[in-house]
């Protein structure tokens, strides 16, 4: 791990609600899944870490440089894209147009060069088709991929995505997969997500987050072996289940402390992260 | 994967490359281009009242484009422009890049200049028009009654 993202006791607080409470994790190159439940400041540590939000305490070091100097932030921002939860379009502008507009706030100024850099981004993520049409009259998901293409010009040494592959259906989802782990060679990339099959399928490293603070950092695997002989299957909820729901083939799915002799099974990143994070509202069937 | 990459200029340097984006931007903003259509069809009924080639009706013409379209059509395109990364929610998008908030402000201000410099070459060749008729009178002496 060449340290490109580090975050010691990160704080953020909005109106006395603490956002981020104290987040510690360490990024290289390679996809890093932030997973966590809605409302576990996924959003607020990565837009401290795209430099648009400043932290209240804590350590942030980014690239190698401190986010609190100008200078600093100057210098990331020069090596960073990023794709917030909800990107903002100029809706009358075109696909290009608007990659070009962006790509000139990234200080790309040589026309030709600026063209051809967004001419790739757009081939990369897909939208050469739709290039020329406006913003206004391309689907949703396209959208989402014109979020993607402005945060990947420049050849970003760390890119952060918040939450890119919502709302998206699962083709769409496969093929931001796909674009993702092409990216995440060579560069660090940074994304947050509450779905645990995008971690699984794309993430390197796995950071868990809960009510701002970071439960968990280390592999996927790692985290699957926490619920190792913790998952069980069962006709009915066991008595040590900490969740259990009935699956298509009406046996139960128990996660939890299993009892003696119960028919243990592997356990899956969805497993381990409910038992990580101990969701116990989820329905009990009987 | 091979990749090309676009060289990065100097602090600074993006904002007269972004003003004239925005320059563009104004100029050919729906606000600023319905207003020129309006006051041509203003401009061009007065010209056809008072009748061509009168002096009174180029000063009629560059009246009503001159002062009547330049202000109000930059006034709204400007700020229908300044403001529309606010309208569409882009400000924590483009908050990340490295040209600042303060260096797209002063873009903006540079980039009202466009349409200006365009409504002065307007006006400039209107002058001209103008300036030729009063050299036409001369040349053919004071009217005479019939």
């Amino acid at each position: 791990m060449t340290g490109s993202v580090l975050i010691e006791g990160v704080t953020k607080t909005f109106w006395r609600s603490p956002a981020v409470a104290g987040a510690d994790f360490a990024a290289g190159h390679g996809v890093t899944g932030l997973l966590g439940p809605n409302g576990a400041g996924k959003t607020t540590l990565l837009r401290m870490m795209a430099t648009v939000l400043a932290p209240d305490s804590g350590r942030l070091r980014l690239l190698g440089h401190d986010p609190a100097t100008p200078s600093g932030r100057l210098a990331i921002r020069r090596r960073l894209g990023y794709l917030p939860q909800e990107p903002g379009f100029h809706r009358g502008m075109t696909v290009f147009g608007f990659i070009d507009y962006v790509a000139i706030l990234k200080e790309l100024t040589d026309r030709r060069a600026r063209h051809d850099e967004v001419r790739r981004v757009i081939d990369l993520v897909g939208l050469a088709p739709v290039s020329g049409k406006r913003i206004r009259a391309v689907s949703g998901g396209m959208r989402r991929r014109v979020g993607l293409a402005q945060a990947l010009l420049g050849d970003p040494d760390l890119v952060i995505l918040d939450e890119p592959t919502a709302g998206l259906d699962p083709e769409l989802r496969l093929r931001f997969r796909e674009i993702v782990s092409r990216i995440g060679e060579g560069r660090t990339v940074v994304l947050s997500t509450h779905q645990t099959e995008d971690v699984a399928a794309v993430c390197q490293q796995v950071v868990v987050l809960h009510e701002g603070r970071s439960l968990f950092a280390g592999t996927p695997a790692a985290l699957i072996e926490q619920a190792a002989g913790r998952v069980w299957l069962d006709r009915t909820r066991g008595a040590g289940a900490q969740l259990a729901w009935r699956n298509g083939d009406g046996l139960v799915r128990n996660v939890g402390d299993a009892p003696a002799g119960a028919e243990l099974m592997a356990p899956t990143l969805e497993d381990a992260y409910l038992l990580l994070v101990g969701d116990k509202e989820l329905v009990v069937t009987s | 994967m091979t990749l090309t990459v676009a060289t990065q200029a100097p602090a600074g340097a993006a904002v007269g490359t972004l003003a004239r984006r925005e320059a563009w931007r104004m100029v050919r903003h729906p606000v600023y281009l319905v207003l020129l259509l309006y006051f041509v069809l203003i401009g061009g009924v007065e010209v056809v009242n008072l009748g061509l080639p009168s002096r009174e009706a180029v000063r009629e013409l560059g009246t009503v484009l001159g002062l009547l379209w330049l202000g109000p059509a930059t006034f709204f395109a400007a700020n229908l422009v300044a403001s529309s990364a606010r309208r569409a929610h882009a400000e924590s998008q483009l908050a990340a890049a490295p040209t600042t908030a303060q260096a797209r402000t002063l873009a903006t201000c540079l980039g009202v200049l466009g349409p200006t410099a365009a409504a002065t070459g307007f006006a400039a060749i209107l002058w001209l028009v103008e300036h030729a008729g009063d050299t036409l009178d001369r040349a053919q002496g004071p009217p005479s009654w019939p």
